[in-house]
Parts: structure tokens; sequence; C-alpha cells
């Protein structure tokens, strides 16, 4: 009976083999674990005696700690006070401007034209309106729709810059729908002029499903590859940091071009992926299961006979987290699976890890994580 | 269990820096946050430590305790942020010749500790309930579930004193157990968590 077994286990009476039926046991549903957890937490609050005799030595190796932690601070105090009274003042300064350098890295951010820079507070929603005080569009939480009403005046650019950690979803006015991956830099009209072919900016990775008007083409630009389209569904990435810029494509068609050589370019059709080469500014097209590069949108990252190196990068992005691997085993070594990074911790994460490939990691500080073998 | 007026001068004492009070705190307590810890870290030595520095950062930070159930909240709260603190850093014992089990163990533990509260709210209202809940269990149950959990008897002394087999102390103990996290969870489906009868 596995109440018996757990019981055993819980009394530090249970065999390994009796450990591994009782492991088995909870791993096979939810609710087992449960129910493996409520019975332990019984047993940890009706414990009242560990068993252990009473040794007045414990009580005065606390009041010796004591002694010596109110020495050493008393003494601390005098030795530094003078050093602080000095200091507080500029350390106050800069702490006060890289907390403010801080907040503005870790949100959303939108700049537009003149350079003013507006907070994006995912946990609101609120009209947006230009400079002019006119409404142009509605912010509901992560995601910003821009009102559809084409203007004959001057372009107004924003910049929306998403940091690592986070995903934001743009309806721009012509009803074309762009989600952006974390780490991301999206430069885009607030209204698109009638008369001119429609033109986005992008550095990072972003989802397009582009609204159909045959006059007015859409074009992404980034720093390697252009991409032309007239209405289509796909996938673009170029980070700055990654070896190619690549795009795949859901459906319609689209052309890429090469920034600064328009003589290089390739089509695309459906279920195609392609990637440019920073290397050697070569194309490669190739017919593929696309899927696994547009989960990000729904908040998957899926992975593939990758190595533990390149996995890095991607739940650096998708956490926020920088990562130190320390372990050179582990870095060579392949994992294929899915997580949701909207549910699941990196923590999470690299603890299914671990049941593979045996490592150690501890958060060195709010943004570091640090592996070690 | 029950408050007093002398609760309320011990507190005071403890409060305005009384060694002689932290002292009788501490023998109350001591045994019970190692007990906790072992079930952690699965090393005697590295419960006392923690246990030990519990007590100090208890006694630093007496000014902001208010209540005697702060007390158990602090120490309480205090181990089992540094049990998690072990585990993470892999500081517990590794118990298993198969490296997987103890990779397991250590994730379950991190889960049983997150899902654990003291604050103090929870700990007043339940150390009535499960107080209740244990004198509400069938009476053999309860006879003997007393003399295991708060006499910390061991499974054979108690079958020599009531005279039954050693298989049937531990069913008993396995009913009583079962009976408890049914009623515990019942009655407070999230918040967990005291300990009995200090």
């Amino acid at each position: 009976m596995i109440l018996e077994l757990i019981y055993k286990y819980l009394d530090n009476q249970a065999s390994e083999k009796e450990v591994e039926i009782i492991f088995n046991w909870i791993e096979t549903s939810e609710e087992n674990k449960a129910k493996f957890i409520e019975l332990k937490k019984t047993w940890l609050l009706t414990q009242t005696n560990s068993g252990l005799p009473l040794d007045q030595n414990n009580f005065q190796d606390v009041k010796n700690e004591i002694k010596s932690i109110e020495k050493k601070k008393r003494f601390n105090y005098l030795k530094y006070a003078a050093v602080l009274i000095i200091f507080l003042g500029i350390t106050f300064i800069i702490k006060t401007i890289s907390t403010n350098n801080n907040t503005i890295t870790n949100s959303i951010v939108i700049e537009n034209e003149n350079g003013n820079i507006n907070l994006i507070q995912t946990d609101q929603n609120k009209t947006i309106v230009n400079e002019n005080g006119e409404i142009i569009g509605q912010q509901n939480a992560n995601e910003i729709v821009y009102t559809p009403n084409n203007t004959k005046k001057a372009l107004a650019y924003n910049t929306i810059k998403v940091p690592y950690g986070k995903t934001f979803k743009l309806t721009l006015s012509d009803g074309t729908i762009v989600h952006l991956n974390a780490g991301t830099k999206f430069k885009y009209p607030t209204q698109f002029n009638l008369n001119n072919p429609r033109q986005v900016f992008l550095t990072g990775e972003a989802f397009f499903k582009v609204t159909k008007d045959a006059k007015r083409p859409f074009k992404v630009n980034t720093q390697s590859v252009n991409v032309n389209v007239l209405g289509t569904t796909f996938n673009l990435s170029a980070y700055p940091d990654d070896l190619t810029t690549h795009c795949e494509l859901v459906e319609g068609s689209v052309k890429l071009t090469q920034s600064n050589n328009p003589k290089n370019s390739t089509l695309l059709k459906p279920n195609e992926k392609s990637s440019f080469s920073l290397n050697n500014n070569k194309f490669t097209t190739t017919a593929t299961d696309i899927s696994p590069y547009i989960a990000w949108v729904y908040g998957d990252l899926v992975f593939k006979n990758q190595t533990f190196k390149d996995l890095t990068i991607k739940l650096e992005r998708a956490y926020g987290v920088k990562i130190i691997n320390k372990n050179k085993q582990l870095a060579i070594e392949k994992f294929s699976g899915t997580i949701n990074f909207k549910t699941s911790s990196v923590e999470d994460f690299l603890n299914l890890l671990k049941y593979d490939t045996p490592f150690n990691f501890y958060r060195k500080n709010n943004t570091t994580i640090e592996i070690t073998n | 269990m029950h408050r007093t007026d002398d609760d309320i001068l011990l507190l005071k004492q403890f409060k305005s820096g009384n060694e002689r009070t932290f002292e009788h705190f501490f023998n109350k307590y001591y045994n019970h946050i190692v007990g906790f810890c072992v079930q952690f870290v699965y090393s005697e030595n590295e419960a006392k430590n923690i246990t030990q520095e519990a007590f100090v950062n208890l006694w630093l930070n007496k000014e902001k305790i208010d209540s005697l159930n702060g007390i158990k909240s602090f120490l309480y709260t205090y181990s089992k942020s540094k049990c998690l603190n072990a585990i993470r850093h892999q500081k517990v014992k590794e118990k298993y010749k198969n490296q997987a089990l103890n990779n397991k163990e250590k994730q379950l533990n991190i889960e049983v500790l997150n899902a654990m509260k003291f604050d103090t709210m929870s700990l007043t209202e339940l150390e009535s309930l499960i107080t209740q809940s244990v004198y509400e269990l069938p009476d053999k149950t309860q006879e003997i579930f007393i003399k295991k959990r708060f006499e910390n008897k061991k499974n054979k002394e108690i079958a020599l004193e009531l005279n039954i087999s050693i298989k049937t102390v531990e069913a008993h103990i396995t009913k009583a157990l079962n009976i408890l996290k049914t009623k515990l969870s019942d009655y407070l489906p999230s918040i967990l968590i005291a300990f009995l009868l200090f």
C-alpha cells in the first residue's frame, strides 16, 4: 500500500527501492504529487519533538555568536561612519540614476519622433493620443491597437523597445498584427500614409500578419535583409547578436532582399524557411516544419536537438536573465523539448534538465544565474 | 495553548532583552526547529547550524516580534528559507546511490517548503484546528499517534507498551496521517501550516 510506504519514507525507514516506488507513484499524476505534499506537510506539522536531548551548549553557542556579531557591528559602525557620510551624497545620486536606468531597460517603452519616452505599464488599459491630443489608439494590457485611419500628412514614426523577458503585440493602423518577441526594437508609423508603400523597421524578432493592400506593398527593413510582402503571415528574426537573419513563411509570399545589395534576393513559399548568413551573405532556403520558429507567439520555447549553448541565448531572451555556464560538459549536451515561458520559471526549466544531465545552478542575483558542475 | 497574562509578560521581557526569557523560548522551540530542518537537509549537524542561526537572528530582530506566535512564525519562516537555500546550493546530504532519486527528492522538498506558510494568522488558526483534529481521531489511533508524534516514541516502544505488533502501530499511524491530511486540507485548502501543541 502506497500510504504505508509514504509513512515509512517520512519516518526515514524506507529502503532505496521503496523510495523509488514512491517517487514513481508521485510522477504518475499531479494528484498523487499533491497528495504526497499534503502528507509531508501533515507529518511536519504534527511533529513536536526531534528526539534530541537538550544540550545547554547549544544555547551557549547562540549567545556567543550574538556577542561576536554585536561586537563586530559596533566596530564597523565606528570605522565606516566617517567614510559613509562623505560618500552618502554621491552614492545617492548614482543610485537614483541607476535605478532610473533599470526601470527603463526592464520595461517596454515607446519613443516618439521628438524623443519623448513613454513607459508602457502592461497592467493597464489606456487611450493613446498623439502630440496634438488626438486619439490614435488604445492600449489593452499587453497590446496596443492603433485606430484605422489613413493620413495624407507626413508620417510620425514611433519606436517601441521590448526588453528581454517580455513580449508585446501591436495592431498597426492598417490592421496589420505584429507580435514582438523579447529583446526587440521596432519602428513603425502611428498612421500609414494613403499613397506611399508601408514601411517598418525591425531589430530582433517579430511575427507579422500583414493586411492585404495591393496598392501599398508592405516592407520590413532589418540591418541585413529587407522583406517585401503584399498580404501574408510570417516570422522574421533579425537579432543583432545572431549569426543569421531568418524568415519563416506561414502563408502568402514574401521576397527577401539583402539590404545593401538589391540584386541578391530570394522568394519564399509557405512552409519554407530562409536563412541569411552574415558570414557569406547567402540565402539558404529549405522546406521545413516552421512551427517551432513561431511557437514563441504563444509563449512556447521549442527546441529540437539543440546544444545547451544554443538554448542559453533563447532562455536569456525569454526570461530576461543572464546565464553564466561554467559546466563544459553541459554546454555541448543536446536537448529536445518544449516549455512555456509564460507559465514556467527559468528555474523550473533548469530543474527539468537536471534530471537528464546532473548540474548545479544558483541565482547569483536578480538578473544572473550561474551554472556549475 | 491559552493566552494568559504570563504570556504577555514573557513577550514584553523578551522584547526588552531579557536573556532568561530568551533561554525559555530557546528550550521550548529548539528541538522543533531542528526536527523540521532535518526533514529537508537530512543531516543533524546542518539542521543544528540552521537552527542556531535562526535563534541568533530572532534575538537580533526581537524588536519586530509582536506576539508569542510571532516568535514561532519568525523561527519557521527563517528556517524554511535557509532549508530552501541549502537545497538549492546542494548542501543537503545525498541519501541514495541513484542520483535521479536525490534530484527528485530535492525537487519535492522545494515544493513542500514553498507550500508552507508560517505567518502568525495561519499559525494561530491552525494550532487549534490540529489539536481538535487529533482529538477527533479514533481512540486507539489517537493514543498511538500521540505517543509517536508528540512523545517521540519509537514504533517498537509503542508496540511493546500496548502489547501489539509493530505492523499494527504502523497501520494506525498511516491511518492517522491520512485522516489528518484530509481534515486539514478540507478546512484550509491553501493556507496550511502550523505546528501543533508547542
